[in-house]
C-alpha cells in the first residue's frame, strides 16, 4: 500500500487494435477519496482506458495494481468484485425493471435460498437510496424515473455493493441544470466516503468546480496531469487539442473577398438544447471552421442544417433560395453535402464497391430510365480516384480493403460527385494517419479554389484553423465569437473554446 | 476489429472465403445431381425434371421476394399464407373470367404486400413480427373466403397454361419463373431502385444521410414480395387444379427462407444473390426428389434440409 | 438535496400517463379476456357451463404450456420457432415409451425437448446466430425427426396410468387443468422471485447492460431455450396421452399460436417485458375465439385462424403505439 492513498494504479499501460494504438504506455494513479477529472477529445483513449480498468480490454502491456497489488480483470465481472465499478453515460441498467431490483440484480435477498425476499430488497434499497439523500420509491419502475436519477441509482448500485472505485463516464451530459446538482452533491457525499472517483466529462467548468486532480489524455499518451491548481484551463485544453497541426501548412491562400455573397446560411437553427440559435454563413471559395470542444454542437448544427436531424427552429439559405422542410434528399439535391463524422456507421456500405459507394448519392443522376449507367459510374470512379488520388484496386474493389484515409476520399468525392454548391465536413480527418490528413486537407483546399463553399470541424484545434479561412466558435450549443485565422492567435481561440470570459 | 483481424489473417476483404462461401450452393448443388446421376434410378427420366420445375417454379418466385426482402435485413414469412389468399381469390373470382381471376388473385397478393410494407416502413414494426401476424390473418382470411373447402378450378384454357402445358418438357410456369428471375436479377443489378434496396440493407443510416428513400424502398420490397407470391399461389392452384386454402403455400415460407439463405443472401443484409437462391431452390427440390426416389425415408431430407440451414449460416457468420 | 430530487422527477401527468399505459399493456388481455367472457355468457347461453369452461381450458392447456416456454423466450429477446415440430415429436416419443410404463413416456419427450432446447441455445447463445434462423432449422429437423419415427400414426393401445395423467380429474377438475394452472403458477413466481427469471427479464430489457452487471447472459439463455423446448415435448407427451396417440403432426402451428398468445398477452416482442398472467390471458383467449367460433356453428370454424391474425395485428400495433407513446 503506497502512503499516499493510491488505490488504483496503471503501470505504463498499453493497448493496440490493429494498427491503432490506443494506449501508449499510460501511467495513471486514483487516490482514495479524490475525484479525478480526466479529459481528452474523441479517440484520445479514455473509453480505452477505462475498459481497461473495468476488464473488459485486457492491456498488452504493463500492469494494473489495486492498493498496491498487480491485479488482472479477465471480465468486468472480475473488476466489480474488486470493487471497481463504473457507471456510463447511457444508463446501463434495465429500464423496464424497479430501482431496487436493478440496485440488487445478481445478489438479491433471498429466502430459502431460492425465492427472491422482494420486501426487504426494497428496504434496503430506500436505505442506501436515504444514505445518499435520495428520496426514490425503490418499487418505481426505472424508466418512469428522469435520466438523473437513473444516474444516481447507478450510482448507488455501484456504492453499494462495496465499490472503492467509482468511474463515472460522461455522467453529466445528459443532466440538466438541477440534476448536475443532485449529482454533484452526491460525488462530494462518495468523497467524504474515501471512495476515489474517476470523472470522464467534456464539460470543463464541471471539473474544475469538482476534481481534485486533472489527468490529460491525447492519441493514447498522458499529455498533462497535476491538480486543478497546477493545470490551468488555458493549459489543459492546449493539452487536449494539442499541437499536431505544426506538420500541416497553412496551405489555403487568400480568402476569398468579403464581395462574395454567402452560398450557404444559416439562421437561428436550433435542436433539442444542443444546438441553441446558431446562425452562420459560408461563402464561396471560403473555408469556414466550425470550432468547439466535444460536446459543444458541431456535429448536431451539421445534422440540423443538413435535415438529418429535425431542427426545431430556424432556416437554411442555399445559393439565395430558402431550403423548405429539410432532409437529406432535398439538400443534397438542392446542392449541400454532408461527410458524416462516424465513417464507419454512417458512412460506408461495407459489403460494397468503391463504384457503389461514391455514386450512392446520385444514383438517379446517372440513370435513365431507372437503369444506372455502369458506363459513367465507372467514368465517375476514373474522374475522383484521380483527383482526389484514391488509392484503390479499381472500381469493384470492395470499399473495406481501402485504407481509412482513402474510405474517407471515397466518402468525399461521394459528396463532390453531386456537384455541390456548399460541403459540410464532419471531422474529414478523424482517424486517418498523418500523410493522408494533408492529402484531405489538399483536397478540400483545391475544392475551395474551385468556388466551392465548405464548412468544416476537427477535434484538433491548430488543424483547424490551418485548414480554414475563418472560424466559428460553437460552445455549449451556441456561437460563442468569430475570428479570421490569419489574423488570430490559437490562444485566443482556446480562451473561446474554455468558454472564458 | 474484425476488419482488422481478417486484414492481419491475410484474407483481404471478400476476395478468400468469400468467393467460396459464394459458390458453396453451386458445388453442393453440382455434387447432388452427378451423385444423382450415378446412383438414382430413373432419375435421367425427363419426367423427373419435368415434375421438378412444376414444383419449383412457385417456391422461385416467393424465393425472389424474400431474398429482396431478406436483402433489406427484414424478412417475409407471409408468401406461403398469401399463395393460399391468392388461390382463394382467383377461385371466389371465377366468374369474371379466368384472366381477371388471376389479376384479382395476383392484385390481392400485392395489397397484402403493401400493407405489410406500411407497417414496416412506417410504423417501423419488426418485420418478423408483422409478417407472422399476416401469415395467420392471410392464411385464416383465406380458410374464411373458401369455407375451409377445396375448391376445384376448372379445366382448360390459362388454368391449363399455368399447370399442364409444357414446351418439349418444360412447363410454361418455368419458362414465366425464369423471365421474373431475369427481370429481378436485373432490378437488383442495374436499376437504381434495386441499388436502394441493397444500399438499405446495408447500412441503413448511410443510405439515408446519402439521401436515399429508405422508407419507400421498403414498402415498395414488401409490395413486390406479396405480388411475386400472389401469381405463386396461382401457379399451385393451376397445377393443383383446385384452390385449397389449407394446402397451397402451406409451409412455404421456411422453404423459400431456407432457399435464400443457402444460396448466399445473408440474413444480415446488404446483399443479395438471386441466382444462388434460385440454385437454392432446385437444391432442395432435388434432395426431396432424391431421397424419394432412392426410396429412403424423405423425411430425412428435411433433417438433412435442417442441416443445410444451419451449414450455410455458419459459412455467412464466418465470412462476416 | 432531497428538494432537488423531488425537481428532478417528470412531470406528474406523464407519469401518470405513462403509468396507465404500462397497465394497458400489462393487463389490456385481462381486460379483454373478461369482457370477452361476459358477452358471449350473454349472447350464447351454453357458453357460460361448467363443461363448456372445462372444455375450452382442457383443450388450451397444451398451447399454454409451450406458451410458457415461448413468453420466457421471447422476454428474453428471442423466439422459438421449433415448438410446435417438438410437440409432435414428443407424442411420438411418448407413443413409444408407454410400454415401460407412464414416466418414461413423460420424461423421453421431456429429454428429447431439452436437448433441442440445448442444441438451440448453444448455437444461439454460444455462437451467436440468429434465434429465428437457429430454430426455423429446428423446426424442420425435429419435424423431419418425427417424420421418421412415425409416418403414421402410432395408436396408445394401453395408456394407463399415463392416460390418467391427460384424461382423468381431481377432485372433479381435469388433471390438464390443474397443470396449466400449477404450470403458470410455478413459472409466474420463477420469473418474478428468482434471480434466473431477473435474469431473463434484465437480458431482455438491456442485453448489454445485464452483461455488464453481471448476469450470466449465455447460461440463462441456454437455460431458457432449454425450457422451452422442455416445455414442449411435455406438452407433446400430454398430448399424446389426450390423443391415445403419437402423431408427428400434432403440433402444426403451435409456434406461431404461442407467439400469437405471448404477444396478445402483453409481452413485447423487442423482450425484457411480460407477465405470466397477460400470457395466460391470451391463451385462454385464442381458446375462448375458437369455442365461439363453434358455438355460432353457421360460421366456418375457418374463422379461427382470420380472427387470431387480426388479434395478434391488433395487438402488435397495440404494442407499438403504446411502447411510441412512452418515449
Amino acid at each position: 500500500m503506497t502512503g499516499d492513498g493510491v488505490v488504483l494504479e496503471t503501470r505504463a499501460v498499453s493497448k493496440t487494435f490493429g494498427a491503432v494504438r490506443a494506449l501508449q504506455s499510460v501511467s495513471f494513479a486514483l487516490r482514495a477519496g479524490e475525484v479525478h477529472g480526466l479529459a481528452g477529445e474523441n479517440g484520445a483513449g479514455k473509453s480505452t482506458l477505462i475498459k481497461v480498468l473495468t476488464g473488459f480490454h485486457q492491456p498488452d502491456s504493463g500492469e494494473i495494481l489495486l492498493a498496491g497489488q498487480p491485479v488482472r480483470f479477465a471480465d468486468p465481472r472480475a473488476s466489480q468484485r474488486a470493487g471497481v465499478r463504473a457507471v456510463y453515460q447511457e444508463i446501463n441498467l434495465i429500464p423496464e425493471r424497479s430501482v431496487a431490483e436493478n440496485m440488487f440484480l445478481g445478489d438479491e435477498p433471498r429466502r430459502f435460498g431460492l425465492l427472491i425476499d422482494r420486501r426487504r430488497m426494497a428496504e434496503q434499497a430506500r436505505e442506501i437510496l436515504g444514505r445518499y439523500g435520495l428520496d426514490i420509491d425503490p418499487r418505481a419502475r426505472l424508466a418512469s424515473l428522469g435520466l438523473g436519477l437513473q444516474q444516481m441509482v447507478s450510482i448507488a448500485r455501484a456504492v453499494s455493493r462495496g465499490a472503492r472505485v467509482v468511474i463515472m463516464d460522461e455522467p453529466s451530459s445528459a443532466l440538466t441544470g438541477h440534476e448536475v446538482e443532485t449529482l454533484f452533491a452526491l460525488v462530494d457525499r462518495l468523497r467524504e466516503e474515501r471512495i476515489a472517483i474517476l470523472f470522464v466529462s467534456h464539460r470543463l467548468s464541471e471539473c474544475y468546480r469538482l476534481c481534485d486532480r486533472l489527468t490529460v489524455l491525447r492519441d493514447g499518451k498522458i499529455a498533462a496531469s497535476g491538480t486543478v491548481r497546477e493545470l490551468p484551463r488555458a493549459e489543459l485544453v492546449a493539452a487536449m487539442l494539442g499541437r499536431s497541426a505544426e506538420i500541416l501548412e497553412r496551405g489555403h491562400g487568400q480568402a476569398p473577398a468579403a464581395a462574395a455573397g454567402p452560398v450557404l446560411k444559416a439562421e437561428d437553427i436550433s435542436w433539442r438544447n444542443r444546438v441553441r440559435g446558431v446562425t452562420l454563413s459560408v461563402r464561396a471559395g471560403e473555408v469556414v471552421g466550425l470550432a468547439g470542444l466535444l460536446g459543444a454542437g458541431r456535429t448536431e448544427t451539421m445534422k440540423a442544417v443538413f435535415g438529418a436531424e429535425r431542427p426545431d427552429s430556424g432556416r437554411v439559405i442555399l445559393g439565395g433560395r430558402a431550403m423548405g422542410e429539410p432532409s437529406p434528399a432535398r439538400s443534397i439535391r438542392r446542392g449541400l453535402g454532408f461527410l458524416p463524422e462516424d465513417r464507419r456507421s454512417e458512412g460506408i456500405f461495407p459489403k460494397l464497391s468503391v463504384r457503389e459507394n461514391l455514386t450512392a448519392a446520385i444514383l438517379p443522376r446517372i440513370a435513365r430510365f431507372g437503369f444506372i449507367s455502369k458506363r459513367r459510374q465507372d467514368a465517375l470512379v476514373a474522374r475522383f480516384t484521380a483527383e482526389l488520388g484514391i488509392k484503390t484496386d479499381g472500381p469493384g474493389a470492395p470499399i473495406t480493403s481501402l485504407s481509412g484515409g482513402n474510405q474517407q476520399k471515397v466518402l468525399i468525392a461521394r459528396c463532390l460527385a453531386a456537384e455541390p454548391l456548399a460541403l459540410m465536413l464532419d471531422d474529414p480527418t478523424r482517424g486517418i494517419d498523418v500523410g493522408a490528413k494533408a492529402e484531405v486537407h489538399a483536397v478540400i483546399h483545391r475544392q475551395a479554389g474551385k468556388g466551392l463553399a465548405v464548412l468544416a470541424t476537427s477535434s484538433e484545434l491548430e488543424e483547424l484553423m490551418a485548414l480554414s479561412h475563418r472560424l466559428v466558435v460553437l460552445s455549449e450549443g451556441a456561437v460563442a465569437g468569430e475570428r479570421d485565422t490569419a489574423e488570430t492567435a490559437p490562444g485566443e481561440v482556446l480562451d473561446l473554446l474554455a468558454g472564458a470570459p | 476489429m474484425s476488419e482488422a483481424a481478417s486484414r492481419r489473417l491475410g484474407l483481404g476483404g471478400t476476395a478468400g472465403i468469400g468467393s467460396l462461401r459464394a459458390w458453396s450452393v453451386y458445388i453442393a448443388f453440382l455434387i447432388l445431381i452427378l451423385v444423382d446421376l450415378a446412383v438414382t434410378p430413373g432419375f435421367r427420366n425427363i419426367f423427373v425434371l419435368r415434375n421438378l420445375l412444376f414444383e419449383a417454379s412457385p417456391i422461385i418466385l416467393i424465393t425472389l421476394g424474400q431474398s429482396l426482402a431478406i436483402g433489406t435485413r427484414g424478412i417475409d414469412l407471409s408468401v406461403g399464407s398469401v399463395m393460399g389468399l391468392s388461390a382463394a381469390i382467383i377461385a371466389l373470382a371465377l366468374p369474371a373470367g379466368q384472366p381477371l381471376a388471376l389479376l384479382a388473385g395476383v392484385g390481392a397478393g400485392l395489397l397484402v404486400g403493401l400493407f405489410n410494407g406500411g407497417l414496416i416502413a412506417w410504423l417501423e414494426i419488426n418485420p418478423l413480427i408483422s409478417s407472422l401476424a399476416l401469415l395467420v390473418a392471410a392464411r385464416g382470411f383465406a380458410q374464411a373466403l373458401l369455407d375451409g373447402e377445396r375448391v376445384s378450378l376448372p379445366q382448360g384454357g390459362l388454368f391449363d397454361v399455368l399447370g399442364v402445358n409444357a414446351y418439349g418438357d418444360i412447363p410454361v410456369v418455368a419458362f414465366i419463373a425464369a423471365a421474373v428471375v431475369a427481370l429481378v436479377a436485373l432490378v437488383v443489378r442495374a436499376t437504381t431502385f434495386g441499388r436502394y434496396v441493397i444500399f438499405v440493407g446495408a447500412n441503413r443510416l448511410a443510405a439515408e444521410l446519402a439521401g436515399m428513400p429508405a422508407r419507400r424502398t421498403l414498402f415498395l420490397v414488401y409490395g413486390i414480395s406479396g405480388a411475386l407470391a400472389g401469381l405463386a399461389g396461382a401457379f399451385a392452384a393451376a397445377r393443383l387444379g383446385a384452390s385449397d386454402p389449407n394446402y397451397i403455400g402451406v409451409n412455404f415460407e421456411l422453404d423459400a427462407i431456407a432457399a435464400a439463405v443457402i444460396g448466399g443472401t445473408p440474413l444480415s443484409g446488404g446483399r443479395i444473390s438471386i441466382i444462388g437462391g434460385v440454385i437454392g431452390v432446385l437444391l432442395l427440390q432435388v434432395l426431396d426428389s432424391s431421397f424419394i426416389m432412392n426410396d429412403i425415408d424423405f423425411t430425412y431430407a428435411q433433417i438433412l434440409k435442417a442441416l443445410f440451414i444451419v451449414a450455410a449460416l455458419y459459412l455467412q457468420r464466418a465470412g462476416g | 438535496m432531497s428538494v432537488t430530487t423531488a425537481e428532478l422527477r417528470p412531470a406528474p401527468a406523464s407519469e401518470r400517463r405513462n403509468r396507465i399505459l404500462a397497465i394497458v399493456q400489462a393487463r389490456g388481455a385481462i381486460l379483454v379476456l373478461i369482457l370477452a367472457v361476459i358477452a358471449a355468457s350473454i349472447r350464447f347461453p351454453a357458453f357460460l357451463t361448467a363443461a363448456n369452461i372445462a372444455d375450452i381450458v382442457t383443450a388450451a392447456s397444451f398451447l399454454g404450456l409451450v406458451t410458457i416456454g415461448q413468453s420466457f423466450v421471447i422476454i428474453l429477446g428471442g423466439f422459438d420457432l421449433a415448438v410446435g415440430s417438438m410437440i409432435g415429436l414428443g407424442t411420438v416419443l411418448a407413443a413409444y415409451s408407454v410400454p415401460y410404463g407412464w414416466l418414461p413416456a413423460l420424461l423421453v419427450p421431456a429429454l428429447a425437448g431439452a436437448a433441442i432446447g440445448l442444441i438451440d441455445g448453444l448455437l444461439i447463445a454460444r455462437a451467436g446466430m440468429a434465434p429465428f434462423i437457429v430454430t426455423l432449422a429446428a423446426l424442420l429437423g425435429v419435424q423431419g425427426l418425427a417424420l421418421t419415427l412415425a409416418k403414421n400414426s402410432l395408436v396408445i393401445e394401453h395408456p394407463g396410468f399415463f392416460g390418467w395423467i391427460a384424461n382423468g380429474s381431481v377432485l372433479g377438475v381435469g388433471n390438464l387443468i390443474w397443470i396449466l394452472i400449477l404450470g403458470f403458477a410455478i413459472a409466474a413466481l420463477a420469473l418474478n422471485r428468482t434471480r434466473y427469471g431477473v435474469s431473463v427479464f434484465a437480458i431482455g430489457g438491456n442485453e448489454e447492460a445485464a452483461t455488464m452487471l453481471g448476469v450470466p447472459v449465455i447460461r440463462t439463455k441456454i437455460l431458457t431455450y432449454m425450457l422451452s423446448g422442455t416445455l414442449a415435448g411435455l406438452s407433446g407427451a400430454l398430448l399424446g396421452a389426450h390423443l391415445s396417440s403419437g402423431i408427428a403432426g400434432a403440433g402444426y402451428g403451435y409456434e406461431l399460436k404461442s407467439i400469437a398468445a405471448a404477444v396478445i398477452g402483453g409481452i413485447l416482442l423487442t423482450g425484457g417485458v411480460g407477465t405470466m398472467a397477460g400470457a395466460l390471458a391470451g391463451v385462454l383467449l385464442l381458446g375462448l375465439i375458437e369455442n365461439v367460433i363453434n358455438q355460432i356453428g353457421t360460421l366456418s370454424s375457418y374463422y379461427q385462424n382470420l380472427a387470431s391474425g387480426i388479434f395478434l395485428l391488433i395487438a402488435v400495433l397495440a404494442q407499438s403505439l403504446l411502447s411510441r407513446r412512452k418515449r
